[in-house]
This record gives C-alpha cells, structure tokens and sequence, in this order.
C-alpha cells in the first residue's frame, strides 16, 4: 500500500525541476507520514487511511503548480482572447477557401462519383484545418514568448517614472483588425487556390456545347516545383498579419518587423515570378490566337514587359506600405 | 444558484486568506516546526490550512529568504524544520503593522453605522 503513496509523490514531483525534486520528495514522503501517524498512532495505516490523506492533499497537478510558483503558459491570458479570435478567423477562412476551390473544381470536371467528391472535401477541409491550428499555435506561442521585445515600453532594469509612460498612441497608428483580417483571408484563399487549385488559375472558355475549357496561367510542373516558394512567401504574409492583430498598434519594433517582412516577400516574390518555363505556353499562345496583340508581335516578349511592369508596381506598393508605417510608429513612438 | 453562490463565496474567502496566512505561519516559526506539525499547531488555533497549500508555501517563503530550514535526519523519520529567519523576523513586524493598519481601517469601513 505504500506504493500509493509512492505513486502519488511521482505524480506531485515529476514535472517539478531537477534541482527541487529530491528535496520536495523527501519532505512530502515524511509529511505523508506524519499525517498517517496522525490518524493511526503506531498502527499499521489502511487503505482508507492512505486514500483519506492523499485526497487531503489533493490533486498532485495542484499540488505541483504550487511548487513551481510560477506558471508558465503556451499563449498566456493577455493574448488568449486575440489568439481564439485569429484562430476562428483563420478556420473560417481555410474552410471557405477550400469549399471555394473545389466547387469550382466540381463545376469544371464533375468527379467520378459523389462520394469523391464528400472524400476528397472531407479530407482536405481536415489536414487544411490542422495545418492552420497548428501555424496559428506557434505563432502565437512564439509571441508570448517575445511579446515584451515586440511591444515594451521601458528598457530593462529602466526604473518606471511617470514621465516615462508612453505617449497615448495616436489614432492613425492603431492597425485596424479589420484591414489585417481582411489581409489574413487574402492570403490564407492564396494559399487554399495555389496548394489545392492552380490548374483553376487562368482563362475559362465555355464552347457551343456549354463545355468550360481552362487554359491555366501557370506551367503545372514548374508551379509545383515552386509551390515551397510560394508557401513560404504567403507564410510570411500570415505571419506579418497576425503579428498586426496581436500587436495593434505601429511600434517601432512592428514597423522594422513590417519592412523586413516586405522586403523578404519581395524577394521571394521576384525570384518565384522571373523563374524559367513559369508560363503555360498554351496561355501565352491564347492571347496571339484570338487576335488580341498587334499583329507580328511576340507574345512572350510582351508578357514579359506585363511582368516587369507588375514587378515594379509590387514594389512600390511594398516600399509605400513600409515606409508609412515606419513614418506612422516614429511619429507615435514612446518618447517624443 | 446557490452552488454558483457557495462555490463565489468560497473562493473569495481563499483569495482573503491567501495574504494573511504568511501571517499565521510567521507567527509560530520561531522556533522550528516541520510542515505537518504546523499544520496542527494552526488548525488548533482556529487557522486551518490544508497541508497542499502549505507545504508549498513554506518553500516559497524559504526561497524569498524568510525562513530557513535544516534537515533533522537523527530520528528515523527525517524531517524538514522550518524557522524564521533575521529577515523574515523584521519583514513580520512590518507585516504585523501593515495588518493592524488594514483591519483597523476594514474596522472603521464597516461599523461606522453608514454602511451597507
């Protein structure tokens, strides 16, 4: 019967650090004893004596917490309320991204049979949705764990006076949740259509029998052969989003975030649109096909200048939205 | 509702309690006691403390420096002593001060005839 007891100081001490656990063992095994003592003089404790005193002390979890002092959490009470909103966001958003594309997957190539269609929804929705608790998770158990660096006002060891507290953040530099949010769905239906969908991203022709024909923007094999680039620019597009929403407000230290953000997806975003046999042929060979460029002109050179021209757009629009927002944090920064 | 009632004014009196119960146990730790023995010695005085909020609350305040311990392993049950340390004893003046001052105030708050 004393295994009891010794099962139940395992279940106190475990998890407790390896410095304390021998210390706070010894002392809650004598304790024990003392108490079955109590209750049983020099006689032989039963059972019930042993179970009356474990249940005394109570849950060893509890019991656990308030040897360790200091409780640590994954996504603390300050951030659990934006992180449970983001997260229904982010759901609601895969879900609809999902049942977007294969509704209009269904539309163009009706699937072989109904339960297919159900099989193939059922486990996408599932591992999309994993996928997004999971991304969300880390990124804001990774918050909690800087969020002091992210959005602190005094320097450490800075002793607090009142003509240190911050200034009241001006109205233009409170990032509307709504315009993250709607940056969030941008991206999270991006990564829906290019994960699950590419092959719908182009031209679609419905012919005199009422039979739609896509000609796809995109060489199938090479896209695929990118999709990690692209992931992981639209990652970073999420991430700079829910960085917005968790902290809410430009800060200096968001803003330089902001930039690096811009700059890493621009690059990335470069290095995805200028890569070799990126274009289906038979897209560029459409446009020539149905009259719509100058006679005699090459249709690859003109899509190139297209792409130049959207490059440099991309970029300023990148520039701009860093730049306002570094201006935006300067000008409600802490001390003036 | 009266459960919901019961189980509010429960942990409000835990939440009371909590602060002044660093008192209690400072105010017989002059000379050493081991957790159980303690837990007794409050009990009998009307202060009863369940021994899974106290055994870890001797260790806490053993860590800010409060008390100090040894253990006694000359009896075959070894046991863990506790005592007020030189800082525990003038921390527990003032906290003894700071408790007068509060329960004198609570007094005054709640007998002065205006209140609810």
């Amino acid at each position: 019967m004393v295994e009891k007891v010794e099962r139940y100081i395992y279940a106190v001490t475990r998890k407790l650090p390896e410095k304390q656990r021998k210390d706070i063992e010894q002392e809650l095994r004598s304790s024990i004893e003392d108490m079955l003592t109590d209750r049983t003089g020099e006689e032989k404790p039963s059972v019930a004596d042993i179970e009356a005193v474990l249940n005394e002390l109570g849950d060893p979890s509890l019991l656990a917490d308030g040897y360790r002092m200091s409780k640590k959490y994954l996504i603390g009470p300050q951030n659990y309320d934006t992180y449970f909103f983001v997260l229904k966001i982010v759901i609601a958003a895969v879900v609809f991204g999902i049942t977007l594309a294969l509704t209009i997957g269904f539309i163009v190539e009706p699937p072989q049979s109904l339960g297919d269609l159900f099989g193939s929804y059922m486990g996408s929705t599932f591992g999309a949705v994993f996928q997004a608790f999971a991304w969300v998770t880390i990124i804001f158990a990774l918050i909690e764990r800087k969020e002091v660096s992210l959005d602190r006002e005094f320097v450490d060891g800075e002793k607090w006076s009142t003509d240190k507290l911050p200034a009241l953040p001006g109205k233009e530099s409170l990032i509307k949740p709504a315009e993250a949010i709607a940056g969030l769905l941008f991206a999270i239906l991006a990564v829906v259509l290019f994960n699950y969908a590419d092959h719908l991203i182009g031209i679609y022709i419905m012919n005199e029998e009422g039979i739609t024909r896509i000609t796809p923007l995109f060489n199938h094999v090479t896209f695929r052969s990118l999709l990690p680039i692209v992931n992981i620019m639209l990652a970073v597009g999420v991430f700079k989003e829910l960085l917005k929403l968790a902290v809410g407000r430009w800060t200096v230290g968001l803003a330089f975030a902001n930039l690096f953000f811009n700059a890493a997806s621009f690059g990335l975003f470069f290095f995805f649109i200028r890569s070799a046999g990126l274009w289906n042929e038979n897209f560029l060979a459409f446009w020539a096909e149905k009259g719509f460029l100058p006679v005699g002109s090459d249709p690859l050179i003109l899509w190139n200048q297209f792409i130049v021209g959207l490059i440099a757009v991309v970029a300023f629009a990148m520039l701009l939205d860093s730049l306002v927002n570094l201006v935006k944090a300067y000008k409600n920064r802490v001390y003036r | 509702m009266l459960n919901n009632l019961d189980e509010l004014l429960d942990s409000l009196v835990l939440e009371m309690r909590r602060g002044v119960i660093i008192l209690a146990v400072m105010s017989r730790l002059g000379d050493s006691q081991y957790g159980y023995s303690l837990v007794q010695i409050l009990s009998d005085q009307g202060m009863s403390v369940e021994p899974g909020t106290l055994y870890p609350l001797l260790r806490r305040l053993e860590r800010q420096g409060l008390l100090e311990s040894n253990w006694d392993t000359s009896e075959n049950r070894p046991r863990k002593y506790y005592r007020v340390s030189q800082q525990g004893e003038v921390i527990y003046k003032r906290l003894l001060e700071e408790w007068g001052i509060l329960s004198k105030s609570i007094k005054s708050l709640t007998e002065s005839g205006e209140e609810l």
